[in-house]
């Protein structure tokens, strides 16, 4: 799956309500406010890309050609906005869970900085050893002895709690983007 | 306050209409050479540096497709597989290139780099640059919009990635006429500015601007943007129009008359080039595929129906009744059994499958005899204790002499294009392919799953050859 984040105003919302109303139409301040929200979250994704691999693996740049790159404004109604991920990896990242292979019969997790983003069968001379773990069934050993995957028939991720901004940080931009708008209506008018 | 919540998953559609409107195009062009393509024209082309099999460019286009739509891969029982990954892409692009006999290299220097297309340098530049300018172009139309560039009306060049020799894009930006903005000569211009389309190696104005540079766009909102006198209050930047379905033609008023004569020589009957316009052919990848593998099958067909007629001439009865149905024998009679066989030798030779197989006794070695040599460059006819076979040097995965094995053990049936090793494992159901008088022409077993999926491929391979309709059923 993967995400789409809706900036939606709510007739209830205390603020707001008052500002529909002055408004004959309020798609402007939705798309002022969309964008904002798909600035603050490509953002976000741009500080998450420059973290370094936590096995001190080669940057794959992942959060920032998988995630930024597929991030977009794209709906904008009169009481809503529709930011979207396009990245079916998103969704893992934010709730984590179990992966289970669904083409071979193991995951062939990277041991190695070689191994890295890169499929097994680029590799001439990998053969099987199996090993005795409760999670790793096997690994793919090089001519030399050297392991270069480990073979388990599901990981389990937690969430990254960081995937997404801090709580209220996007509320705070979208409402801080809707001022100005208005700011800028009242200075225009 | 407003409200933030995540709510369904969706694709974006506009990532999805840019590489889905795309023709793969086959072409001896190399980077350089594609440059000098108009753009509008190149821009509507799923090509790659010197990648002519169109089978290639499509199969890869169909992949990216895949992921842009958010789909999951779908494996042979039907079932649903992983979302495509990166390496994924890779490993099976090479594998086809290697089958295909695709291979860029000018020589031996070449192998391994960004030349060479079954490089993993090359094929994960591919997958970067289509997912990267497929998506970039639907942020890009969205925000051709009036309330959208109103609120943020100008944009940054910023590096997204380090490279450990970055480009020069302060050069590239200056040199374009662009501005440096702050203390930092920050490298900002308003989003209707046609900067953004000069400092583009492929002349559009979303990035990628070059490969592999690292380089992306942030935007710059409006009170910023007038802060910093990229725009004045009172100034609104304009929506940009580009539309690729437009685009599928594009302009020759300023090319040279040697350059319209290249385009001609190049793509060959690729392109039309009419009066000031010139234009793909194929409106959609699938039709460029099928277009040729129409052409291969109607001519492969001829040539073999005419061998098998020599050497197993039509009785009076057969003859008589095809008089009467405009020519087309009856598809029980001889003629027309030998029909459907030049159908699916036609299939082989054009890669739609890797194998055809029949088992004709004493009539395989005349047969072969008498194709051998006329079903184009690739193309082997084996025949083997009278069986007969045909088949593409390049598209069959196993020696001619384990096909054969596989036949006779009943094992052939994945190269045969039934998707499914064995047709009468337990489960499998029978598919019957009619012509359009209900005439059975051809049949077989497969899995339940995708008995659909591969009736319409063999249907197909009948209708490309002949050019009638054939109906696909399954019997469940």
């Amino acid at each position: 799956m993967s995400l789409a984040l809706a900036v939606r105003l709510e007739r209830s919302t205390p603020g707001f309500d008052g500002v529909r109303a002055e408004l004959k139409q309020s798609r402007a301040l939705m798309a002022a406010m969309g964008k904002r929200a798909e600035k603050e979250l490509r953002g976000h994704f741009l500080k998450k890309n420059a973290e370094p691999n936590r096995k001190g693996f080669p940057r794959s740049n992942f959060w920032s050609r998988r995630i930024r790159a597929n991030t977009a404004l794209s709906e904008i109604g009169a009481d809503y906005a529709v930011v979207t991920i396009a990245a079916p990896e998103m969704a893992q990242k934010l709730f984590g869970g179990k992966i289970e292979p669904k083409e071979s019969k193991y995951l062939a997790l990277p041991a190695v900085a070689e191994a890295a983003g890169r499929s097994p069968r680029l590799f001439a001379d990998l053969h099987f050893e199996p090993r005795r773990g409760a999670k790793v069934k096997g690994a793919l050993v090089d001519a030399s002895g050297k392991t270069i995957y480990l073979l388990a028939a599901s990981v389990t991720q937690n969430p990254d709690p960081t995937a997404l901004p801090k709580a209220g940080v996007l509320e705070a931009a979208c409402a801080d983007e809707g001022l100005k708008f208005l700011a800028r209506r009242a200075a225009r008018a | 306050m407003a409200l933030i919540d995540l709510t369904t998953p969706r694709p974006l559609a506009e990532a999805v209409e840019s590489l889905s409107g795309k023709t793969p195009i086959g072409a001896a062009l190399r980077s350089a050479d594609w440059a000098r393509v108009p753009a509008e024209l190149r821009e509507t082309a799923f090509f790659s540096s010197a990648v002519e099999s169109a089978r290639f460019l499509q199969t890869a286009q169909d992949q990216l497709l895949d992921l842009v739509k958010l789909q999951r891969r779908r494996l042979a029982d039907g079932g649903e597989g992983a979302f495509l990954s990166r390496a994924r892409f890779i490993e099976e692009l090479q594998a086809l290139a290697q089958r295909l006999g695709v291979d860029t290299r000018r020589d031996a220097a070449d192998t391994g780099t960004l030349a060479d297309i079954r490089s993993e340098a090359r094929l994960g530049m591919i997958f970067d640059i289509q997912t990267q300018r497929a998506a970039e172009y639907a942020r890009w139309k969205v925000e051709q919009d009036a309330d959208v560039l109103d609120a943020f009306p100008a944009q940054e060049l910023i590096r997204l990635e380090d490279r450990r020799v970055p480009r020069k894009w302060e050069r590239r930006w200056q040199a374009a006429g662009g501005r440096g903005y702050g203390p930092l000569q920050r490298m900002i211009a308003r989003k209707d500015d046609p900067i953004w389309k000069t400092i583009s190696r492929f002349g559009t104005p979303w990035p990628p601007f070059d490969f592999n540079s690292g380089m992306g766009l942030e935007d710059i909102s409006r009170d910023e943007a007038e802060a910093l006198g990229v725009i004045a209050p009172a100034e609104r930047a304009e929506p940009q129009n580009i539309e690729f379905n437009q685009a599928l033609k594009a302009s020759v008023r300023g090319l040279s008359t040697k350059m319209k004569g290249a385009l001609e020589t190049i793509f060959t009957d690729q392109i039309t080039l009419a009066g000031e316009e010139v234009r793909w052919n194929s409106q959609t990848a699938h039709e460029a595929v099928q277009s040729r593998d129409r052409k291969i099958s109607q001519a492969v067909a001829g040539r073999a129906a005419e061998a098998f007629r020599a050497v197993r001439p039509a009785d009076a009865g057969d003859a008589g009744r095809a008089a009467l149905q405009g020519g087309i024998p009856p598809a029980d009679s001889r003629a027309g059994i030998d029909r459907a066989y030049a159908a699916q030798v036609a299939a082989s030779a054009s890669g739609r499958k890797p194998l055809f197989h029949e088992q004709i006794y004493g009539d395989a070695a005349p047969v072969a005899a008498a194709l051998s040599g006329k079903l184009g460059t690739g193309v082997e006819v084996r025949a083997i204790d009278g069986h007969l076979y045909a088949y593409r040097t390049d598209t069959l995965p196993v020696p001619i002499e384990e096909a054969h094995r596989l036949s006779l053990t009943g094992q052939n049936g994945e190269l045969l294009g039934f998707g499914v090793p064995t047709m009468f494992a337990p489960g499998n159901v029978q598919v019957l392919l009619k012509n359009a008088r209900g005439e059975i022409v051809g049949g077989f077993r497969a899995r339940a799953a995708t008995a659909e999926e591969f009736a319409a491929k063999r249907a197909e391979d009948y209708a490309l050859a002949w050019n009638e309709p054939i109906t696909a059923e399954v019997l469940r």
